[in-house]
């Protein structure tokens, strides 16, 4: 039968130091599980050359994908001619989005899945839709749900049948599976003839600038081969009134083009008509944009600011810790017990009698009863220039001693009710 | 390629240890408003001193092997930001450590300066975290911090010439030459 104590004490599995503890424990483990859960991109890996399945492998595996609604469409001319420049453009709609509306478009030139970047067939990007120069790049759709973006490329030198399409991909809300969306064009295949003696275009290897640092007046660089004249139209992105650039033969194939410079986030369309007499070709609109500033720290600076940074910080604290301390002991300012545990031990205190003249020198006989002044003056020092002597009321000690009262327990002592203290009697000290 | 894997490998040591000093210590500081726990107490008053102890020196051997790992540093917003934040990493645990030595155990006890080390712990805590994130952004291209709903701004810093850093650093020192001479004289808690 269990005892009054054990049932008392049985509901009380955990006492309060353990109740304690257990705290504490938790305290820490939430601390140390607070992190992050693992999710691939989920904000795009940004622009870049990447084949399909590489550009995130969670894409390229059927367990872990899940095919898009969206509508992807890819035009682009039937014929091309090796060399020249060569425009696709890419219609996205009706995809489910995520939140972000952020939708990923790789521009491809096989369905193997590897090696499918159109540089890997002899494409040269002279630019993507974000003013780069890659086959992947991420998109903001806007929210009437469709997105045209578009190329331009250089066509390959091979001549032959060739393929393009596009493939991409997005996110969705809800996304319960976490799962990524991908969705495919049809390819679209290319004729790639032979080019025309001396056609004008770009240089093969020349890829356009994607942006200019803001307030930049250089002039922009465009290469190009087979041609003996350049012109440039620009026009500042969204509008459709374009401007003429002035444009300098800088080398053999190379030509200098002035665009005024731009701020914050513009961003300026042109386009380049290369000519040679014998063919005005009108090549596709490219985009410059405009970026910060760029950096201007270095290893040194960096260095020396963080450490400074660091030693500012430690200085401040070490202050504050001292200002913030508890006030420091008495005991150890306060040395008295010590100074009167090596000192001698004092005699029991006695009333103190009250001040006599002590003859300091043979008095001359001018009268016993009066006090040395003459020789009490010598031995004072003299009194420093400005020093004005207190006068003393004259009726105070007369009527200090008047308040003073006798009392018959305490002979010799007098009683101030002012002060309300004990004074020794005067008069007894002198007659003793 | 040493210096890369050199370097993951102290930035592992400072971020575990750095952890471990902090959590430790914001554990010591929350143990105060428990009745019974003045043992707890004490073991995680001295894992979060000897972590920090142990962090200290390592943050400058990974800032070096950083910087033989990088191509550029200090020349791009991101790099310059892990040599602020290193200096802000350092300042929190030499902070804590020195007020560890000075005051004793019984700081946590304190009223004023045991939230104050605490503060430090938390400083060296979010310091350690925004170090981490802007290395794996700058590796991986994504971190911890892509949990928030909005990315500090790592891409940009507030870089001063060189000449001037200098200038600030031995500013610095004379301010820690002055927090110790004629700051308060302290003593030891008990």
């Amino acid at each position: 039968m269990m005892s009054m104590s054990q049932r008392l004490r049985t509901p009380n599995l955990l006492n309060r130091p353990m109740r304690a503890r257990l705290l504490v424990i938790a305290t820490i483990a939430i601390l140390l599980f607070t992190t992050q859960s693992t999710v691939a991109n989920p904000g795009g890996e940004g622009d870049g050359n990447r084949d399909f399945t590489c550009g995130g492998s969670c894409h390229g595996d059927p367990s872990f994908n899940q095919q898009s609604s969206a509508t992807v469409v890819l035009t682009g001319n039937a014929n091309a001619f090796a060399g020249t420049t060569y425009q696709v453009d890419v219609t996205v709609s009706d995809a489910e989005l995520s939140g972000s509306r952020l939708l990923g478009v790789f521009l491809l030139s096989s369905q193997m899945g590897n090696d499918d970047n159109p540089k890997d067939h002899g494409w040269n990007i002279i630019q993507d839709p974000n003013g780069g120069s890659a086959n992947y790049i991420e998109t903001i759709v806007p929210s009437s749900g469709t997105v045209t973006v578009s190329w331009v490329l250089n066509a390959p030198e091979q001549t032959g049948l060739v393929e393009l399409l596009v493939e991409v991909n997005h996110g969705a809300n809800p996304n319960p599976n976490d799962r990524a969306f991908v969705g495919a064009s049809d390819s679209i295949l290319i004729e790639v003839g032979p080019v025309p003696v001396n056609l004008p275009g770009f240089a093969l290897d020349w890829s356009a600038p994607n942006t200019r640092v803001t307030g930049d007046t250089s002039a922009l660089l465009v290469r190009t081969q087979n041609a003996t004249d350049v012109a440039v139209e620009w026009k500042l992105e969204g509008e459709s009134t374009t401007h003429t650039a002035v444009v300098e033969a800088y080398a053999e194939d190379e030509w200098l083009v002035h665009i005024p410079a731009t701020m914050g986030d513009t961003r300026v369309v042109y386009q380049v008509t290369t000519s040679n007499g014998e063919f005005d070709v009108l090549q596709p609109w490219l985009t410059l944009g405009t970026r910060a500033p760029d950096f201007d720290g270095t290893l040194w600076g960096a260095r020396f600011q963080g450490a400074a940074g660091g030693l500012m910080l430690f200085a401040f604290i070490v202050a504050l810790q001292g200002l913030l301390q508890p006030p420091r002991k008495r005991h150890e300012l306060d040395h008295t017990a010590e100074v009167e545990g090596d000192a001698a031990p004092m005699p029991e205190p006695e009333p103190m009698p009250l001040p006599e003249p002590e003859p300091v020198a043979e008095p001359e006989p001018v009268a016993e009863s009066e006090p040395e002044p003459v020789v009490e003056e010598a031995a004072a020092p003299p009194p420093p220039p400005g020093f004005e002597e207190e006068e003393e009321e004259p009726g105070l000690d007369a009527e200090y001693l008047a308040r003073l009262q006798q009392s018959e327990e305490h002979p010799g002592w007098l009683w101030d009710p002012v002060e309300e203290e004990w004074i020794e009697d005067p008069n007894v000290g002198a007659d003793s | 390629m040493f210096f890369v894997t050199f370097h993951h490998l102290v930035v592992g040591l400072v971020a575990g240890i750095g952890t471990l000093c902090a959590v430790s210590a914001i554990a010591a500081y929350a143990s105060t408003y428990f009745v019974g726990g003045a043992k707890l107490r004490e073991h995680l008053d001295r894992a979060s001193f000897i972590a920090a102890c142990a962090c200290l020196p390592l943050i400058p051997i990974a800032v070096l092997s950083g910087t033989f790992a990088t191509g550029a540093p200090g020349e791009d917003a991101m790099t310059y930001n892990k040599f602020l934040f290193s200096g802000l990493t350092a300042g929190f645990l030499a902070s804590m450590i020195i007020g560890r030595w000075r005051f004793g155990p019984a700081i946590w006890l304190d009223s004023k300066l045991g939230p104050l080390q605490t503060a430090c712990a938390v400083g060296a805590l979010g310091s350690i975290f925004v170090l981490g994130s802007i290395g794996s952004k700058i590796t991986l291209g994504e971190s911890t911090l892509d949990f928030l709903p909005f990315w500090p701004e790592f891409a940009t810093s507030i870089a001063v010439n060189q000449w001037f850093g200098l200038v600030l650093f031995l500013l610095s020192i004379g301010c820690v030459v002055v927090a110790f001479k004629l700051g308060p004289a302290t003593e030891r808690l008990s």
